[in-house]
């Protein structure tokens, strides 16, 4: 097929009005065509580097020896039309040449990307403030600093049937369980969606469980626990354009770790791991248990404290369920404000949500004082493990609805159906609950308590890893 | 069956509307009475009962209303209360159930088995005679407390009970003597002294009882001596006599028992009272050497005190050993170390059996 | 390769907290009725029948790792094994009802102020359902994460009221009539039918070595825990322990700490009762299994079928607490000494001939 009719086909199928053909001469007389979409590509850079040579260029049209003379290593040749016209929409030029058959394209690619800055969550006071970004070079860039190894490999597959997007499945080989890596380039492969604006998407995607209201795979901003986590044999997922990357397989005990841990001393990491869980139980917990006190079983307060608590309720409009039921999704609302209005306003929303609401509401006998106080403790609590929130927050409403029904016995017949629920979860064979259910005593090193890095020899047993070995442990 | 989240978005709107609907046993915390004392107090035809319920007004003040019911029975005594004043009685915080001193006369454990038999009470509940009516001393106003009650458990508090200067003792441990094969018990008797308008209340003497019926007594130095025998004393303070000198001798750390033995098919029961004494003071003036070494005691205070536990203990055991009454758990004792001979001695055992004593106080030695 | 749905640990872990869980509700109260003083020895007969019992169930699991139904199947042919698995499922169903009357009464003392109505403990058969839709892998993992809620429930129970009881009040040990407390150990045997809830969970964990010595050490440390604790039952209560219905939930308000910190044993309470429930689940569960197996019905709708059932029995029998127990324990007795008893005893009959 001669060049020019190559050309018109690929512009019969870009006639997008950002995707521009620019057709030029070389010294020799060789008639070249070189077509970009505007805004991705590196104009300056592919003037310089690629049409500038092809200029000078003054041979015969053999396509090494036009490359040759290019000065610039990315070079792609592809198999037919279609796949020219994705890579001039990832923001490459293609290039035809008269004379030559292949089809080449040039990596000259850009995106307007952000400077790599401390990430919102997962903020750390000791450690690493890199975050990832919404590029995905930049973000492998970021792990690749970290993992120095051969072994650390990256495979790239497109997903969305839109957008293309670019998504980095990274592991060490050798270490990481190969029939997870499969399993989850496999999933890869078979999703059909039309965009994927963010790793979100693809993490529901993979989840053993999608609709659970538990989370089901790891998320991170940050490159360092990124690495780590890699390091111990998970599989990590980078997609283009989101800053949260996925790791696999996930346990819910990831989430009480946190990465100031492996930087502090180990007493004080299993010590803040414990507080974690305890403010976890507590958040969730403590509302209910107040409710289905107060409604079913008042002689579990004590009598001072309950004279109290009777004190502050005498008169109320509302029952101990429903005022606690209508606190929660104040605060809830007042949270999803929060997040969602520009910084400036939201110092006046906690003002109007904390002292106005709140002291209003007191001082007009429609919340009582106590139900404050634990509304505000719980909040605090559940906010100690961050990456639980979502979820934990609901299940607090759902243990507050239980304990304003059934009292202090539905709280326990429900965190039992919590607890056997969560024992059952699977993601890649590994257990949601693990090192706990299945105890699991060699992971257990690094669950609740720490121990110190230097006896952390061997990665999570759990993860069947091809290489368990992490280190020569030191006494 | 293929789970789906409809399923759960089902059963949580069920939830809901359960949640907004439902009455599974509710309490409604503004409509308990928290009653923390009760007294009960013998009527022509059954009993009165004086509740005394915490009204809390706001986070700050509780009002205390005494409220009053009658009825054949404690139970329809409650039923009484709540039908006057639309509170459920609730017992589970209730720390002292007074008896009137008539209620002595009958088995006080038809009064008291209310609180045994109903699941929500607590049998940890502190259980005393008053001195006249239990409504007349719970109404007293004490200096120490706006509320007589809460003074009367400080009065019959574990510190008192250390301190061998009462002998308290709860529901369930009257209940357990009174079902055990001793059918004994003891109780409190709490009297009250009124100086200048303002009440003080005391419960150094002890009621004993056998059948659930009180037959006796105990003087306040009888219950201490009773206390040294029967409780852990941490710190007592003991008066004693010798050589012309007055003594009050601090008793610490001393721990009391009952022993029974078999001899020569004659049973003996021993009272052992065993624990360091000091002097804490003397009606002497003395001087600077003395008043350093009061860790010593000499021997002719200690044998004199000894002697004095001694004879009041032996006559505490004439008293009770008379009504029949196992004060010290004699019976209990004999089942334990020497079961065989349980059956033959059992009925008898109080007053055929021999009594030793063994006291033994000391102090440093010098 | 044969998958196992549970593990050696899982077992022991079983052992270790549902089984004595169980036995500390009604139990306590029921031996010193019957035994009064002597109520550890009575629960000892049990024990030692429990264990020797236990001994044989463990042969049978050492020499097969079939299930308890497959060498029934394997021994008498399918037809028998599907009736076999219906009358099993009806003694689980039997036991059942007095498990989950005994947790309804339990309940409704310790977690309810005033009397509840019936339908407050309905959601008890919500999470029967639920867990009888499941696997002996979570029934495994299950007891994972229950027994350190049993551990640490006991323990804070424990510490707060060992200071209340007279220790020497168990004295003279065997001074009791004989008959009497061998007629505790008769009346506790439902609550001992332990062997046979190993028995339906032999064929699904592995046979290591040294596992017979692990399940059995563990189940000897389960006894233990409660035989300690009924001394302490004894010890707290004495002569009006018979009355202490809901042991566990009693014998904490007698110490000095709870009268001035509020009632902390409630919440020791809750995680113990975390492992009866599982406890009491488990026979509703194997009665679901056994229904299923026998009239070839999914799951779910023998779980329905067994849940439906019981809840509309335990809705009649109220609180009837006393009669079915007397009534199972008495005039069906045969039925748990032939059941949970002679047959797992007789289990090793089925693997004759067969080496692993």
């Amino acid at each position: 097929m001669e060049r020019k009719e190559r050309v018109e086909k690929i512009k019969s199928s870009l006639s997008a009005e950002d995707v521009f053909t620019f057709e030029f001469t070389t010294a020799s007389g060789i008639l070249c065509t070189v077509i970009y979409a505007d805004g991705i590509t590196n104009k300056q850079f592919l003037g310089e580097q690629v049409l500038k040579p092809l200029f000078g260029y003054d041979g015969t049209a053999d396509l090494d020896s036009l490359l040759r003379s290019v000065a610039f290593p990315e070079i792609k040749k592809c198999k037919d039309e279609a796949e020219l016209c994705k890579e001039i929409l990832f923001g490459n030029a293609a290039l035809l040449m008269e004379g030559v058959q292949e089809l080449v394209a040039v990596g000259v690619k850009t995106v307007p990307v952000r400077a790599i800055s401390e990430p919102p969550t997962d903020i750390a006071v000791r450690g690493p403030r890199e975050g990832f970004i919404e590029d995905i070079k930049t973000n492998m860039a970021l792990v690749r600093k970290r993992l120095s190894c051969a072994e650390l490999l990256f495979e790239t597959v497109r997903v969305g049937k839109r957008s293309q997007t670019a998504i980095a499945v990274c592991y060490l080989q050798g270490i990481a369980n190969e029939k997870i890596k499969d399993d989850i380039l496999q999933k890869l492969k078979e999703i059909d969606v039309d965009v994927v604006p963010d790793s979100s998407y693809i993490a529901k995607m993979l989840s053993p469980r999608p609709l659970s209201l538990f989370k089901q795979v790891g998320f991170t901003e940050k490159p360092d626990i990124f690495t780590c986590k890699i390091a111990e044999g998970r599989v990590g997922i980078i997609v283009d354009g989101s800053p949260l990357a996925v790791t696999l397989p996930y346990m819910m005990i990831e989430d009480f770790q946190s990465a100031e841990d492996y930087y502090v001393s180990p007493y004080r990491a299993t010590f803040t791991r414990f507080i974690r869980f305890f403010a976890l139980i507590v958040g969730i917990l403590l509302p209910a248990f107040y409710v289905g006190a107060q409604l079913f079983a008042i002689q579990i307060i004590p009598e001072d404290l309950l004279l109290k608590i009777a004190g502050s309720v005498r008169g109320l409009s509302l029952s101990p369920s429903m005022e606690m039921f209508a606190t929660l999704l104040v605060l809830e609302i007042l949270n999803e404000a929060s997040i969602r209005m520009p910084k400036y306003v939201g110092m006046v929303l906690s003002i109007v949500g904390a002292l106005v609401l709140g002291d209003a509401a007191v001082q007009a006998g429609i919340l009582s004082i106590p139900t404050i106080i634990i509304i505000a403790l719980s909040g605090i609590c559940l906010y100690t493990v961050p990456n639980l929130t979502d979820s934990m927050s609901v299940l607090r409403i759902l243990f507050v609805l239980i304990a304003g029904t059934f009292g202090p016995f539905g709280i326990v017949l429900f965190s039992l159906f919590v607890l056997y629920y969560l024992v059952t979860q699977e993601g890649y064979g590994v257990p949601l609950l693990a090192p706990f259910a299945p105890l699991i005593g060699a992971d257990f090193r690094d669950s609740l308590i720490k121990e110190s890095y230097m006896r952390l020899g061997y990665r999570p047993q759990v993860l069947r890893l091809q290489n368990k070995r992490r280190q020569k442990e030191k006494k | 069956m293929k789970r789906s989240p409809l399923y759960y978005c089902i059963l949580a709107a069920m939830l809901f509307v359960l949640f907004l609907a439902n009455d599974f046993g509710f309490v409604n915390i503004q409509r308990t009475a928290i009653i923390t004392a009760v007294g009960i107090d013998a009527e022509e035809e059954g009993v009165k009962v004086t509740a005394f319920t915490d009204v809390p007004i706001d986070t700050k003040s509780v009002n205390t209303v005494t409220v009053q019911g009658k009825g054949k029975t404690v139970a329809e005594a409650f039923a009484d209360i709540n039908a006057q004043t639309g509170w459920y009685p609730k017992l589970v915080f209730c720390d002292i159930i007074l008896l009137g001193e008539d209620m002595q006369e009958r088995d006080v454990f038809a009064a008291l088995d209310f609180f045994l038999r109903l699941e929500y009470a607590r049998d940890s509940s502190l259980v005393a005679i008053a001195q006249g009516r239990a409504e007349d001393i719970l109404s007293k106003k004490s200096p120490l407390d706006s509320v007589a009650s809460e003074v009367l458990t400080g009065v019959l508090s574990a510190e008192a009970k250390r301190a061998g200067r009462v002998v308290p003792v709860n529901l369930k441990d009257f209940a357990i003597g009174y079902f055990s094969d001793g059918k004994s018990g003891y109780m409190p008797y709490v009297t009250v002294s009124e100086k200048e308008g303002n009440a003080f209340f005391s419960a150094g003497e002890t009621v004993l009882f056998y059948g659930g019926r009180a037959f006796g007594r105990l003087t306040e130095q009888e219950t201490l001596c009773f206390s040294l025998v029967k409780n852990k004393i941490r710190s007592a303070t003991i008066s004693a006599e010798a050589d012309g000198e007055e003594y009050s001798l601090s008793y610490q750390n001393g721990k009391g028992a009952v022993k029974v033995d078999i001899r020569d098919n004659i049973p003996y029961v021993t009272l052992c009272v065993d624990g360091k004494v000091r002097i804490r003071d003397t009606n002497q003036s003395t001087n600077l050497l003395r008043l350093t070494s009061s860790l010593i005691v000499e021997e002719s205070v200690c044998r004199a005190v000894e002697k004095e536990i001694a004879d009041t203990l032996t006559s505490i055991y004439a008293t009770a050993s008379a009504a029949n009454c196992d004060l010290f758990g004699v019976r209990e004792q004999l089942r334990r170390n020497h079961n065989r001979y349980y059956e033959a001695f059992a009925d008898e055992i109080l007053s055929r059996a021999v009594l030793q004593t063994d006291i033994r106080l000391s102090g440093e030695k010098a | 390769m044969k998958e196992y749905s549970m593990n050696v640990r899982q077992v022991c872990f079983w052992c270790a907290a549902m089984l004595p869980a169980i036995k500390l509700i009604t139990l306590p109260s029921s031996f010193a009725y019957y035994a009064k003083d002597d109520l550890i020895l009575s629960a000892f007969f049990n024990a030692v029948i429990s264990l020797g019992v236990l001994c044989l169930v463990l042969l049978t699991a050492k020499r097969s790792d079939k299930t308890f139904l497959e060498l029934v199947r394997d021994k008498f042919g399918k037809i028998f094994t599907r009736i076999f698995a219906g009358i099993y499922a009806l003694f689980f169903f039997m036991l059942s009802v007095l498990f989950v009357l005994e947790q309804k009464g339990f309940t409704e003392t310790t977690f309810f102020d005033i009397p509840s109505t019936a339908f407050g403990f309905a959601p008890f058969f919500l999470l029967s359902f639920y867990l009888c839709l499941r696997d002996f892998r979570s029934v495994g993992r299950s007891a994972d994460v229950v027994l350190p809620l049993f551990a640490i429930g006991l323990g804070l129970l424990l510490s707060v009221s060992v200071g209340s009881g007279d220790y020497l009040r168990i004295l003279p040990f065997g001074g009791n009539d004989f008959s009497e407390t061998w007629k505790g150990t008769v009346k506790a045997l439902a609550w001992f039918a332990d062997p046979l809830w190993i028995l339906f969970f032999v064929g699904r964990f592995r046979y290591e070595e040294k596992c017979a010595r692990k399940i059995l050490i563990s189940y000897a440390a389960g006894v233990t825990v409660f035989l300690l604790f009924l001394w302490l039952f004894y010890a707290v209560f004495a002569d009006i322990a018979i009355r202490q219905i809901y042991a566990i939930s009693r014998i904490g308000q007698f110490s000095e700490a709870i009268q001035l910190i509020g009632r902390v044993d409630f919440f020791a309470v809750c995680m113990i009762a975390a492992a009866t429930l599982l406890q009491a689940i488990l026979p509703i569960q194997l009665a679901t299994k056994c229904l299923a197996y026998a009239v070839r019905l999914p799951v779910w709708a023998s779980a329905l079928i067994v849940n439906i059932s019981l809840f509309g029995l335990i809705f009649l029998a109220g609180n009837s607490f006393s009669f079915v127990q007397k009534f199972i324990c008495g005039d069906m007795l045969w039925s748990i000494l032939l059941f949970a008893f002679a047959l797992p005893a007789c289990s090793p009959l089925l693997t004759i001939g067969k080496q692993r």
